[in-house]
């Protein structure tokens, strides 16, 4: 009985780890040896062998396909040398012209494309590498080149439940930069290796030396390549001319249009005054520059917070300054006020600086150092609170206080934080945090050319970690130039 | 002219012992004539991963026969040497024939 069992765990071992057709052969053996006088045991030692011997040949198999992902992966730099410029230019022209959230689909669709087109033609290049010993048929190549789609699909998918199925707050750093972002390469040689891997099963061995342009023309597969091939070449010229330059309003007037300011008051301030404004009171209807150079309309306008990301600048745009007073009609007005981003009113004042400075620009991207804000492995240590409903009924983004090597946030969300840490390190800081709630905390630091507010104060970096359980973290990142092609001194009003 | 295959040890046994059996070579007797021939236990596991790696050399081929009761309603799984097998066999003994051609007998040696 027992040692009827111990066959039965034998052949159960041996048919549970390879397919009949390999495993009948060897059962059917041992069953014949232990029927012939050998022990149980020695039958299950077989097994256990025979078990090692196809797991063994099956991690060899896919040691092939490990190292080319891997080598692949590396080229991604080199594929995006060809695409981020495009792929960048459409993001640029498309949150100006694409309401959102169809301006976050832009996003993911401009992030994910470059990315899809990469796993497939891997899969190409692998397939044409290995073939003389792979089976292929349309289904399957088919099925494969879905697979590699599928996996990032699933992977952006979880991208957006980690933040909160915020589609704003999707940046194009979840997508670019394998080498630089762990995460990104890890999930580029999955999709590959998913792709390549449930390719079909090795040819065997009778067939091995058909000659593979005799399999691919009859199976269609040079058709596909070549189609694919045309894509891949066509996509980064149509990304780039599909959208037309504009800068165009995304909140929308109650005619239907983008919504525009209906007075612009444009005057030179002579005041010879250091400080400046900018901002529009709570449930006001305008927006409200003083005493402002045009290098800093620009900075709010396009939301640049370092001047080396603002290039072509006449020298009269930094010191000469001006008073700017914009209002929206009265039918305009309700949807005005109800905007919750702020964001939305950005593309107002770029029609401003396009209308009375003739301002002419457009994007280029360049691959800059940056810092990229995440939380600490020990958890972040803010306090999260639920905001206060401001008077339009949504949530109000709270208040902040900035100092010398201070900063605090009253029930702020990260984004103020980003621009503030982008100031305080002259280098973009990139969020990668995901953090999406309103939160109170102070930072204390040491600035480099400065006295603290608090003695004895860490530098900003050992700050971040301790004080908020974040952390900046220096790598690369492409980064948007805004290059003004032409700007002249305002119009009369 | 492409350069003579030559087979190691191991393969060589392997096919010699499936020549040896002819039609009825398959894992038992396989087992059996190596262990007989060579006074090594062959395991079962051993002979198999062997012939995997020959088939897939294109130097054995394998068929299944039919099932019987004594085997648990499993059929055996037959292999013959291909033709590339023989020739492999043939260049790997003439190899060896030149090797051994001039090497003296040293049993004889050693009683002179």
């Amino acid at each position: 009985m027992k040692q009827d069992l111990v066959l039965r765990v034998a052949l159960w071992m041996i048919e549970a780890g390879s397919s009949r057709a390999e495993s009948e052969g060897f059962a059917g053996d041992l069953v014949e040896m232990f029927a012939a006088g050998r022990s149980c045991w020695w039958c299950l030692g077989q097994a256990l062998h025979r078990t090692a011997s196809v797991s063994e040949q099956r991690l060899r198999s896919l040691l092939m396909p490990l190292w080319f992902c891997i080598g692949f992966v590396f080229l991604y730099p080199l594929w995006q040398r060809l695409y981020a410029p495009a792929a960048a230019r459409l993001l640029v022209q498309g949150r100006g012209a694409i309401q959102w959230p169809g301006s976050a689909v832009l996003e993911i669709a401009a992030g994910l494309l470059p990315a899809l087109l990469f796993v497939w033609v891997g899969v190409f290049v692998y397939a044409l590498l290995r073939r003389r010993s792979l089976h292929i048929t349309p289904v399957v190549a088919f099925l494969s080149l879905n697979v590699g789609a599928c996996v990032l699909f699933i992977a952006m998918m979880m991208r957006l439940h980690a933040l909160r199925n915020d589609l704003r707050l999707l940046s194009r750093a979840d997508f670019y930069y394998p080498l630089v972002h762990g995460r990104f390469s890890i999930l580029l040689f999955f999709s590959l290796f998913g792709a390549v891997t449930v390719w079909p099963r090795e040819r065997s061995t009778i067939h091995r030396r058909r000659d593979v342009v005799f399999l691919l023309s009859r199976f269609g597969m040079l058709r596909i390549a070549r189609c694919l091939g045309l894509v891949v070449m066509l996509v980064p010229q149509v990304s780039a001319q599909a959208v037309p330059l504009q800068a165009s309003a995304r909140i929308m007037a109650a005619d239907g249009k983008p919504m525009e300011f209906d007075v612009v008051s444009v005057r030179p301030n002579h005041s010879g005054a250091v400080a400046m404004e900018i901002g529009s009171a709570p449930m006001s209807d305008d927006l409200s520059i003083t005493n402002m150079p045009p290098e800093n309309i620009i900075q709010w306008a396009f939301r640049i917070f370092l001047n080396d990301q603002i290039v072509g600048l006449p020298d009269w745009a930094t010191h000469e300054r001006y008073d700017v007073q914009a209002k929206v009609s009265e039918a305009d007005v309700a949807a005005y006020r109800k905007v919750v981003d702020p964001i939305q009113r950005v593309p107002m004042l770029q029609k401003i600086l396009i209308d009375r400075f003739g301002m002419k620009f457009h994007f280029e991207t360049r691959e800059l150092p940056v810092y990229a804000l995440a939380v600490d492995k020990k958890g972040m240590r803010m306090t999260e609170i639920q905001p206060a409903i401001g008077p339009n009924g949504m949530k109000e983004g709270g208040g902040r206080q900035r100092g010398r090597g201070r900063y605090t946030s009253f029930g702020q969300p990260m984004q103020p934080f980003i621009d503030a840490l982008t100031v305080e390190l002259k280098t973009p800081v990139v969020d990668r945090t995901g953090l999406t709630g309103f939160y109170n905390y102070t930072l204390h630091w040491t600035p480099e050319d400065g006295k603290p507010s608090v003695e004895d104060a860490p530098s900003i970096f050992t700050a971040v970690q301790e004080q908020l359980g974040l952390k900046l973290e220096r790598t690369k990142a492409p980064v948007q130039v805004l290059v003004i092609d032409h700007l002249e001194r305002p119009t009369e009003n | 002219m492409s350069a003579p295959v030559l087979l190691n040890d191991s393969e060589l046994v392997m096919l010699l012992a499936i020549l040896r059996l002819g039609e009825e070579a398959y894992g038992v007797p396989l087992c059996d004539e190596i262990a007989s021939v060579t006074g090594k236990s062959a395991a079962l596991a051993s002979v198999y991963k062997a012939l995997e790696r020959l088939e897939e050399a294109g130097f054995v081929a394998s068929r299944m026969g039919q099932p019987s009761a004594e085997r648990g309603g499993r059929a055996k799984r037959f292999v013959r040497v291909t033709d590339k097998g023989l020739r492999a066999i043939d260049e790997t003994r003439t190899a060896l024939n030149r090797l051994w051609r001039d090497v003296p007998v040293f049993g004889k040696r050693a009683k002179t």
